[in-house]
């Protein structure tokens, strides 16, 4: 009788140990993976967002370079950023049943794990800045423009400090191109002018003064007038592993959650 | 003895019933996102919420037969401004994946509905 009520017992808290297992990860197979992958989701596509409202994009290639794609100055830039915030923490909210905050910070763009930055004044565009945020960007190995102005080039004016700065400048116009390699001192102020008659493009190298502060081994490349070149820069820095990311911190509330700034591009690593 | 070995046998069957459908709609998001990351690089969703679908419609030839699609665009508000897909009849379990994009200024919400045939 008591063998028979300890058979029982055992057999009973087997069987309930081998349901309780079965249930768990019948529960858990999928779930939290799917949720990371929404997670995953939105960071891309904010990121996607992004580049499509400021008219710019990045990629990385080979060791070390990012490539960025861009066209300035963009009118209403800023107030479309703005507009995109409330949109995250409203329709996006709501049409994604997640919680989601987008917080926007200024218009820099970090070239981790360096301490590079490609910005701007502000979201409108009306310059482009290459600057280092702690330094004077001697990770920098290489800093190359190409400009495409539906233009016509009239006078090139270059008013240059020499240094060990080298910055290449290859630009077309309507009726021609021009390019040349600079080296350039990081301390003095140099700039080389393309006047197109109604407008100007000035590439302002040395110690530029950006957002209040004075910038050591800098670039700003500034247009006056009514000019709207679109702007590939390539920035190859002594690093293996180079990611873009935005100021933008973006947390997505849910199953897995994430907070973390939007990047636009991984770092890339190299194999061998 | 037989009493253990049945309810093993029963659990093992929750756990096998339970597990491929998961996996299946797990597929069928990734497949949603991927279509939704593809539409919006390649701008068919921008295209169609301006009246040209030809983006979307060869997404819908490039499809493997037994996989259905519909796309909702919504915009702000939350009006329905497009909608599209594979055109096959929509049954069972789907897929939803939701992609926002930008065009014109304006901001959308996709939504995608992947199911199989």
């Amino acid at each position: 009788m008591r063998r028979g009520v300890v058979f029982s017992v055992a057999t009973l808290l087997l069987v309930l140990t081998v349901l309780t297992l079965a249930s768990f990860y019948a529960a858990q197979s999928v779930r939290p993976d799917v949720g990371g992958r929404r997670a995953r989701n939105a960071f891309a596509n904010a990121a996607s967002d992004i580049e499509d409202l400021l008219n710019m994009s990045v990629r990385a290639e080979g060791r070390g370079l990012a490539v960025f794609s861009d066209s300035f100055p963009l009118d209403g830039g800023a107030s479309a950023i703005a507009a995109y915030g409330s949109f995250v923490g409203s329709t996006y909210r709501s049409a994604f049943n997640s919680v989601a905050r987008l917080s926007l910070g200024e218009p820099k763009f970090f070239l981790e794990p360096t301490t590079i930055v490609y910005g701007y004044p502000s979201y409108d565009k009306k310059a482009v800045w290459i600057y280092d945020s702690a330094g004077e960007g001697r990770s920098v190995e290489e800093l190359a423009f190409a400009l495409t102005v539906n233009g016509n080039l009239v006078n090139v004016t270059e008013d240059t400090l020499p240094g060990d700065m080298r910055v290449s400048l290859n630009a077309s116009f309507n009726n021609g191109g021009f390019a040349r390699d600079y080296w350039l001192s990081r301390y003095g102020n140099s700039t080389v002018t393309l006047d197109m008659g109604g407008s100007k493009i000035m590439v302002k190298a040395g110690g530029n003064i950006l957002g209040g502060f004075e910038r050591n081994g800098s670039v700003s490349v500034v247009v006056e007038g009514s000019a709207k070149p679109s702007m590939e820069t390539r920035i190859r820095l002594n690093e293996s592993d180079v990611g873009v990311r935005t100021n933008f911190l973006l947390s997505v509330d849910g199953p897995v959650g994430r907070s973390d700034y939007v990047w636009l591009t991984q770092p890339v690593y190299q194999r061998g | 003895m037989a009493l253990v070995i049945a309810m093993v046998v029963l659990s093992s069957c929750i756990y096998l019933i339970s597990t491929p459908k998961r996996q299946v709609n797990e597929r069928l998001y990734d497949i949603s996102l991927d279509l939704l990351a593809v539409a919006g690089e390649e701008h068919f969703l921008q295209d169609a919420v301006r009246g040209d679908s030809s983006g979307v419609d060869r997404m819908k030839a490039a499809m493997p037969a037994n996989t259905c699609f519909r796309i909702d665009v919504k915009n702000e508000s939350g009006a329905l401004v497009y909608t599209g897909g594979s055109g096959c009849r929509e049954f069972g379990e789907y897929a939803l994946g939701r992609r926002t994009f930008t065009s014109g200024g304006d901001f959308y919400v996709a939504e995608m509905r992947v199911w199989l045939r």
